[in-house]
């Protein structure tokens, strides 16, 4: 059976009207073109477009920025792509003999593979262990049995770029397990893409087409046999082909198709081919820590090396729009955007974040949000310090929030013992966050627009106390609301209004030492 | 006009101090207003009526709020001097015994249930004799209008930081 993702129609796109269909990998462009990929799932969706970002970047690289944005308002036509793409379809065979796609070259019986139901490529299905255990609660085994070809190649890659770990030599993606994706975000599919697609020449070289040779042996790892890592080998980008970030394939996995019997249990589609099973092996390619991903967030850290943003339950609250849109101001330990964001902060308006928040092996939530992009007038180096110091001020502020909520409601005894992240004061920190987001985003703006010269100190300082003050207000509003609203008995009234005078005075210390809060007149 | 945008305007309490100080030349109203042991005394009784009632007319109060000012026409018949600042503030540093002590008798008025006016009016008349007869203006009639938390909260709010450091 032959199924070639260059050549298949498997990759679910939203068009303009509203109507989604299953378009080739060169038809993201055309005369109507679609507006988005449209998966039954957000991890595909993700993925998806990250493998299509790949394949631009690996197969059709603009050369220079200037080249890039030329095709960002004018796209390819289809035939352009088609050729470009085509040229790699012998390295994107799904099925028939191998080599194939993001799949072990040599695994045979003599191996001794694990056989697997196709649920388990599925990041988010109850593993081994917890199906031994009888764990599997909330999501329970055998829901997915069938996947079209479509699906199985999606669920294939999805599991490659984003792997998490789980047991011993199940490897994580390059980027550690559940990564969190950052694409910037254009008005058509085809600009959601070019966006992030990197111009060749530049630092680290991406050096456009690169030859067979190269493509099979540095490039793609399913066209060589996999570097294994029995005794924990690494693999560091030297050995591969800067490319080969997009393609990086830590498992080691065959897919077994069979002649469908059932509709695909994702999408509902019928397809004469099914996959229904897989075989797996562990210690396939093992990444060295070296590696930074075009696509991902890192920090960075002094005598460190870099380390990759993961999905988080708390990515969409502000404090981590700097980080992954402008980035933070050097210093010890920041957070740098993805090369595709610094790329694209010109030409876009929004930042897509998506990934996994994972506990191991156990995948606790996916997380995605839409970061705005604000365009900033002045130098990006002293907005970045500008904000950063807002967030700062207001991790503070909440620090201080929680803290003396907890002298107002736990009693002495008690206080040694009660977690500062039980419910109510993880809830109130997170209020916080959220009662002052809309206040921020609108000051960032604000300073965004400021150009760079000695006037705007006045603006700038007006801007900081505005935002202090925002900050006390929404300190005292949570304090009232959480201590306040359950009533308050007569002998605990006096740790409530010590409390809160501590919550105003400490506050107004922390903001005065930022500058967001008016100093004391000198008598 | 409601008690609440009363209190807003500012001829408001200076007629109720003028009425106060009017209280020294008129022994038999101030008489009667102290004998009043409850809040629904102090309002049904003629010397609140024609006395206090009678020099607020012009801003047309509503019977229940009326009823509310009662408490402090009262309790102001107790006072033999009127201080600046929060009443609870008055009480922090003015209070009879030792700061303890004084916690004690203010827990007593965190106690008092919701809008259980006629304790509370006890309550208050008392914090005036523990005081030597001082009294003031300040958050009686505004935070007595409505017992409960957030007047609570706001009579403790000026209560205990203006206790002395034992």
């Amino acid at each position: 059976m032959e199924y070639n993702l260059m050549n298949e129609p498997w990759l679910p796109a939203i068009f303009g009207d509203g109507r989604t269909e299953w378009i080739r990998p060169w038809e993201i462009v055309g005369d109507d073109p679609p507006v988005a990929l449209n998966p039954q799932r957000p991890d595909f969706r993700a993925a998806l477009m990250e493998f299509l970002v790949g394949l631009l970047q690996t197969a059709f690289a603009p050369e220079s920025m200037k080249a890039r944005d030329e095709l960002l308002k004018n796209p390819p036509d289809r035939e352009t792509l088609r050729s470009a793409f085509t040229a790699h379809a012998p390295y994107f065979n799904l099925f028939g003999e191998r080599p194939r796609f993001m799949q072990d070259l040599t695994m045979s019986d003599a191996d001794k593979p694990v056989r697997n139901g196709v649920g388990a490529l599925l990041i988010e299905q109850p593993g081994a262990i917890t199906l031994r255990e009888n764990k599997d609660l909330f999501i329970k085994r055998g829901q997915l049995k069938t996947l079209c070809p479509a699906c199985a190649a999606a669920a294939l890659h999805t599991l490659q770029a984003f792997a998490p770990s789980g047991g011993r030599g199940n490897r994580t993606s390059m980027r550690g397990g559940g990564p969190l994706s950052t694409l910037a975000v254009g008005k058509t599919l085809w600009e959601s893409l070019w966006l992030n697609v990197s111009p060749s020449k530049g630092e680290p070289n991406f050096k456009a087409a690169p030859g067979d040779d190269e493509l099979k042996t540095r490039v793609y790892p399913w066209m060589s046999p996999t570097r294994t890592s029995d005794k924990n080998e690494q693999v560091h980008p030297d050995d591969m082909h800067p490319l080969h970030a997009f393609w990086g394939m830590p498992r080691r996995i065959v897919l077994r198709e069979t002649d469908a019997t059932a509709p695909c249990d994702i999408c509902g589609r019928t397809h004469p081919v099914a996959v229904r099973e897989f075989l797996s092996r562990p210690n396939g390619y093992n990444y060295g820590p070296e590696w930074v991903h075009p696509l991902t967030p890192y920090t960075i850290e002094e005598g460190k090396p870099p380390l990759s943003i993961k999905g988080r339950s708390n990515i969409e609250a502000y404090g981590n729009w700097l980080g992954v849109v402008y980035g933070e101001p050097d210093g010890k330990r920041f957070m740098r955007p993805a090369r595709c964001v610094r790329n694209a902060r010109r030409q876009s308006r929004k930042v897509n974040v998506a990934g996994y928040d994972m506990d191991n092996a156990k995948a606790r939530e996916w997380c995605e949000h839409l970061f705005p992009i604000i365009p900033v007038e002045g130098d990006t180096a002293a907005f970045s310090r500008d904000v950063n110091n807002m967030v700062t001020a207001a991790d503070q502020v909440r620090r201080i929030l929680v803290g003396t909520l907890k002298d107002a409601l736990v009693n002495e005894a008690g206080k040694n013992q009660a977690k500062i992240d039980s419910d109510l004061f993880k809830n109130t920190g997170n209020r916080f966050w959220s009662e002052t987001e809309a206040a921020f985003y609108e000051c960032a703006a604000k300073l965004a627009a400021l150009p760079d010269n000695d006037e705007d100190l006045a603006e700038r300082d007006a801007l900081r106390l505005a935002w202090g003050g925002r900050l006390l207000r929404a300190a005292k509003t949570l304090f009232e609301d959480a201590a306040g609203r359950i009533g308050i008995p007569p002998e605990r009234m006096k740790r409530y209004v010590d409390a809160r005078s501590q919550l105003i005075a400490f506050t107004i210390k922390k903001l005065r030492d930022m500058e967001m809060h008016p100093q004391k007149e000198i008598q | 006009m409601t008690l609440t945008d009363a209190l807003k305007d500012d001829g408001f309490s200076k007629t109720v101090e003028a009425w106060w100080h009017s209280l020294e030349n008129d022994r038999g109203q101030r008489a009667e207003l102290r004998r009043a042991r409850s809040r629904t005394e102090a309002y049904v009784s003629p010397a609140y009526r024609n006395g206090l009632a009678k020099k607020l007319a012009k801003f047309k109060l509503s019977e229940p709020d009326l009823e509310r000012l009662a408490l402090a026409a009262g309790v102001l018949a107790n006072a033999r001097t009127l201080c600046k600042g929060h009443f609870a503030a008055v009480f922090a540093r003015e209070g009879k015994g030792s700061p303890d002590m004084r916690d004690v008798r203010f827990r007593k008025l965190l106690a008092v249930g919701d809008d259980e006016y006629d304790e509370l009016y006890g309550v208050l008349v008392r914090f005036v004799r523990m005081c030597d007869g001082k009294a003031s203006l300040g958050g009686l009639i505004r935070d007595t209008r409505h017992w409960n938390d957030a007047a609570r909260m706001q009579w403790a709010t000026e209560y205990y930081p203006n206790r002395p450091k034992a």
